[in-house]
């Protein structure tokens, strides 16, 4: 017998009795699809958590930290040394000091950081008002400083002057532990902390050693080569792909969990499957006895069965993928109507990797055959003398 | 010229529920040889073992012992494949239930055993298509069984019991679910097939008023040959 017309056969007698099939059918593509629904739930939200992590250009930057100062230091040489790496397009490095910023009688603590050209663009700072300095003296500051100097409007600051002490942590080579200037605001940053960016004046930042350098790499996939380097060198790396692989780890987890409640629903739906498939074996008794008598093989008719099965949990599985698209499509209208009632911009909460539903319809495929194989051995067991006697 | 039987039978012996206290000795010592051309009627009561014997010339009844040959190969010797492909390839059964498959449409239900051969789709239409014209069903090609009336059911399973051009037709009862018209026509049909297609047949029956259609009639009683 052609596996053709076993197909065709199988198809026929799914055929034969409409409403049962669509029935089975539909408790299996109601476990498939709660999977696909929970999962495709986990990705979504995953994808969003990460959006809202990274940029396209984040995920090529990596941070270095001094890790033991004692051993090695973060020095103008070291920067110079990682900026020839073939994989480095930038770098930029920085330190922060302690400092104190005065303006309008107000005076108050605040982190001072040294930084060079490439800090702005390497960290995407997000500006409220004015530009990057570009001369010297000229400085930035945070919205969270001007909220202790009492000023709202961020463009109000913008060509104001502020008064600045930085405190030494390392000796300088003048023996000076202070050092005091006058700093013109010409841009405001977004960040809650209170922070003044200087990008060049009389105090010299090379004079001391760095607290972080950013680097950027030129692509994603030569982020791993620049972390290696730069730990060989004896500094602490950390890359926001270490971070998103952390995170994706743990989505892993959820997704998982997700889906073994959506397996919980498929497990009932096989169990009516397999209750379908008996009831079928019964059934056909008779027509089981019919073919063997006209010279079927057994294994033709346990192919038959198995072919049945199959097909029951290969459309159920694409049920399934309909059902949950569907279900999805309402969710996504449903979150983005909230979303929008409470003033946040629209999100898509759920999504389907094509592989995913690829996946989900082979093993759907696979639990009907599984489900097929007792009825479909026991089918080819009838001796086909009793088959024909049943009634 | 000394003609060979296609089918010989040697005391074979049939014995149900051996050791139980339902015992049934259905065949015992049974010998007849079948030649080219037969039509054989075997007759008897229900319950005498005609529907044994038959059913152990198809290959769906293991005997105890004796010896069936078919063309001279031995029945006792073939496993379970070799009996299904006897089944399939040598034999046409029908039966007094018919049994048609009620999903399958009726050109479909007589192309069956062609498609177990793994005969190609039109290879197999085709020749369902001109047995069922030449039976005089040309127009229930599409038609499901339980559309037909019982005559025409029967000739569509005799159709079908013809498709793969067996050696030997086993036909079991075939009027005993028919009213007098259809059964006449049946029995019509099959003895065209014997005279003109020189068709070789074993037909079991109780109806003693089919007798003088035969070319030899087989009488059993308990389980024995009679006459």
């Amino acid at each position: 017998m052609r596996l053709s017309d076993i197909i065709l056969l199988s198809l026929q007698n799914l055929l034969g009795n409409k409403m049962r099939s669509f029935l089975t059918i539909l408790g299996v593509g109601v476990g498939i699809g709660a999977i696909i629904f929970l999962v495709g739930i986990g990705f979504g939200v995953q994808d969003l958590t990460i959006k809202k992590l990274t940029t396209s250009s984040a995920t090529t930057s990596l941070e270095v930290y001094s890790g033991n100062p004692d051993l090695v230091k973060l020095d103008s040489k070291v920067v110079q040394r990682i900026s020839n790496f073939p994989e480095v397009e930038k770098i930029s490095a920085s330190t922060s000091l302690p400092g104190q910023s005065a303006y309008a009688e107000v005076n108050t603590e605040t982190l001072i950081k040294i930084v060079d050209s490439n800090y702005y663009e390497l960290n995407q700072t997000k500006f409220l008002a004015g530009v990057k300095p570009k001369a010297k003296n000229e400085i930035t500051v945070s919205n969270g400083l001007l909220k202790l100097f009492n000023i709202s409007d961020p463009q109000s600051i913008i060509a104001k002057e502020i008064q600045l002490s930085l405190f030494m942590l390392q000796n300088q080579s003048d023996g000076k532990d202070s050092y005091e200037m006058k700093g013109l605001v010409v841009g405001v940053i977004d960040n809650p902390s209170q922070i003044v960016e200087i990008q060049d004046s009389d105090f010299s930042v090379s004079a001391i050693d760095y607290s972080r350098i950013k680097i950027k790499a030129k692509s994603v996939s030569d982020v791993a080569a620049v972390q290696k380097k730069v730990n060989d060198l004896g500094f602490e790396v950390s890359s926001l792909m270490e971070k998103l692989n952390e995170i994706n780890r743990v989505f892993k987890v959820i997704q998982i969990v997700l889906a073994s409640f959506g397996l919980i629903a498929l497990a009932v739906a096989a169990i009516g499957m397999f209750n379908t498939m008996t009831v079928t074996l019964l059934e056909r008794t008779r027509e089981i006895g019919i073919i063997r008598a006209l010279g079927a093989r057994r294994k033709e008719v346990e192919k038959l069965f198995i072919f049945e099965s199959g097909m029951i949990g290969l459309a159920g599985g694409v049920m399934g993928v309909i059902l949950a698209y569907i279900l999805s499509l309402f969710v996504n209208v449903g979150i983005n109507l909230l979303a929008k009632s409470v003033g946040q911009e629209g999100l898509a909460i759920f999504r389907l990797p094509v592989s995913f539903v690829g996946g989900v319809i082979v093993f759907s495929l696979l639990v009907g055959i599984i489900t097929g194989i007792y009825p479909s051995l026991r089918a080819a067991r009838l001796n086909p003398l009793q088959a024909l006697r049943y009634e | 010229m000394k003609r060979h039987p296609i089918i010989e039978v040697v005391k074979i012996e049939k014995t149900y529920d051996i050791g139980q206290p339902n015992e049934f000795r259905a065949l015992r010592g049974v010998s007849f040889k079948i030649y080219a051309g037969d039509f054989i009627i075997i007759l008897g009561p229900s319950g005498c073992g005609k529907s044994t014997l038959l059913h152990c010339l198809a290959g769906l009844e293991i005997f105890d012992s004796g010896e069936i040959k078919i063309r001279g190969e031995k029945m006792s010797k073939m496993n379970e494949d070799s009996l299904t492909s006897h089944r399939r390839n040598k034999i046409g059964m029908v039966f007094q239930q018919f049994n048609l498959i009620k999903n399958l449409s009726v050109l479909q239900n007589v192309a069956l055993p062609r498609m177990l051969q793994g005969k190609s789709r039109v290879s197999r239409i085709s020749r369902a298509k001109k047995l069922l014209t030449d039976f005089g069903l040309g127009k229930m090609f599409n038609r499901i069984p339980s559309e037909l009336s019982g005559g025409q059911q029967q000739r569509v399973a005799i159709a079908r019991a013809l498709v793969n051009a067996p050696w030997i037709l086993l036909v079991d009862e075939p009027t005993g679910n028919l009213d007098s018209k259809s059964a006449k026509e049946v029995m019509k049909l099959i003895v065209v097939l014997n005279k003109k297609s020189k068709r070789t047949i074993v037909l079991v029956t109780h109806n003693p008023g089919y007798l003088h259609l035969a070319s030899r009639v087989i009488k059993i009683q308990d389980g024995k040959i009679v006459k």
